[in-house]
């Protein structure tokens, strides 16, 4: 891959992997982070990144590896964080917050895939790839997590019409 | 039932690719020289292609000096060497001499102050190759450097006598990216925003490494004509800066100051004081604060 390739790959994936770093780092510096990390890894594996648009699912199964070693960068850059900080939506109201507890509260993995699904807007095969596991794992695992999700909002007084779903209607 | 989380999505929206600290970014990501790699042997399939390319294909003729209007290139030792004549020529003028040489030297214009016109803003090394290096600060592949700076050393490269010369292994198989400075049209954002305090910058002479209140270097900027604007200094938990715009009182502090443009300066403030600068927390200082 050239260095105009990468670059390439930089500007079509950047506000989506921005995004992704910012639903998942409370503070703009952490977002900064698993970003330039990210790329980082990118970079020296850059021979690897797929084409087309299954380089974000690759750059997201990176991202999410960055995360979870939870390491700090040693590079700090100002303007980098006062970008992320930037993206940042507005602290949502009380009513929200409980779904928004209720959501956090859940297990990583859970949280992870609803997570795909709802703010990264992934069909099954995508996250298939970007998890690396079979398109019928995900749609199962999917069920169970909605359905824990669903209990978990229920308990919090927050019914929803997800037990009249049969599974497979689901998406 | 994941519409409900549609409408807790923490994110506002996405990064701006083009933004400077996006840039950066990049540019320091592809900055890193690519891990030590060896191929010994070529697959029976790629070998097929690479033969039938030399049967088909006359290689370009390489020559070991070349000079168009735009740069002149010549061969010193095993070094290539590139004067910069015209900054602002076309940069396929540049990439054609370097190519002529067998090298693959791109220069990307982007839009600076006076000051920083026709200076390297810094390189983007790429491609897979053995032998990195490191010789007085610059890169270096096989013991020769790579480099992109004024000469005579520290010249203004816009004086008379001084001019950007480029420095290039012979034979290096990876790529370079030289980030060049060309004055900006009116109304563009600097890429060298961090000039402003530096000698002919607008707002050179103001001593801001111990802080000053916003009162003064405001009535400092308005007698020279500038239009000033603000953003609050936040420091994260690891010490990280962050901004936001902000309409700041007298007494606050100014503790760095960037030209965003033509004309406007962006001072950076805190509302308190703060024990030390926070620009320069005990490493090297920042030059000219």
């Amino acid at each position: 891959m050239t260095p105009e390739t990468f670059e390439a790959v930089f500007r079509d994936t950047y506000e989506r992997l921005t995004r992704y770093a910012v639903r998942r780092c409370a503070s703009p510096q952490d977002a900064a982070d698993v970003v330039a990390d990210t790329y980082a890894v990118a970079w020296r594996k850059r021979e690897k990144i797929p084409r087309g648009d299954e380089a974000i699912l690759w750059l997201y199964a990176v991202a999410r590896r960055v995360l979870s070693e939870h390491r700090r960068s040693g590079r700090r850059d100002a303007l980098l964080d006062a970008e992320m900080a930037d993206l940042y939506a507005e602290t949502p109201g009380v009513e929200m917050s409980v779904i928004g507890q209720t959501f956090r509260a859940l297990p990583d993995g859970d949280r992870e895939l609803l997570a795909l699904v709802a703010w990264e807007g992934l069909g099954h095969d995508e996250i298939a790839v970007t998890l690396g596991i079979t398109r019928n794992n995900v749609r199962v695992r999917l069920h169970r997590a909605r359905r824990r999700f669903a209990k978990a909002l229920a308990a919090n007084g927050v019914p929803t019409s997800f037990a009249l779903a049969p599974l497979g209607e689901i998406r | 039932m994941t519409d409900l989380l549609t409408t807790l999505d923490p994110s506002a929206r996405g990064g701006d690719p083009d933004a400077p600290g996006a840039r950066a970014l990049l540019a320091h990501v592809m900055s890193e020289p690519a891990p030590v790699r060896r191929r010994r042997f070529l697959r029976p399939a790629l070998v097929a292609v690479a033969t039938g390319l030399v049967v088909t294909l006359t290689p370009p003729q390489i020559v070991t000096s070349y000079a168009n209007a735009a740069v002149e290139i010549h061969l010193e030792g095993r070094q290539y060497v590139a004067r910069i004549l015209d900054p602002l020529a076309e940069h396929e003028r540049f990439t054609e001499a370097f190519r002529a040489v067998g090298l693959d030297v791109r220069i990307r214009p982007l839009p600076v102050s006076p000051l920083s016109a026709g200076t390297s803003l810094g390189m983007m090394i790429g491609g897979t190759f053995d032998r990195p290096g490191e010789i007085g600060g610059e890169f270096a592949y096989d013991g020769v450097v790579l480099s992109a700076n004024p000469e005579p050393k520290g010249c203004a490269p816009a004086q008379p006598g001084c001019s950007l010369i480029v420095r290039v292994p012979e034979g290096f198989p990876g790529s370079v990216d030289i980030r060049l400075g060309r004055p900006a049209r009116p109304g563009e954002d600097y890429a060298d925003f961090d000039k402003a305090l530096a000698p002919g910058g607008p707002l050179h002479g103001v001593r801001l490494r111990h802080g000053a209140p916003v009162r003064d270097v405001r009535a400092e900027a308005e007698r020279r004509g500038l239009r000033v604007t603000y953003q609050r200094i936040d420091i994260g938990p690891g010490g990280g800066l962050s901004f936001a715009d902000v309409t700041p009182g007298d007494r606050w502090t100014v503790w760095n100051a960037w030209q965003v443009r033509e004309g406007v300066v962006r001072l950076l403030v805190t509302e308190r004081r703060l024990s030390q600068n926070p620009f320069y927390n005990g490493s090297a200082p920042p030059p000219n604060l």
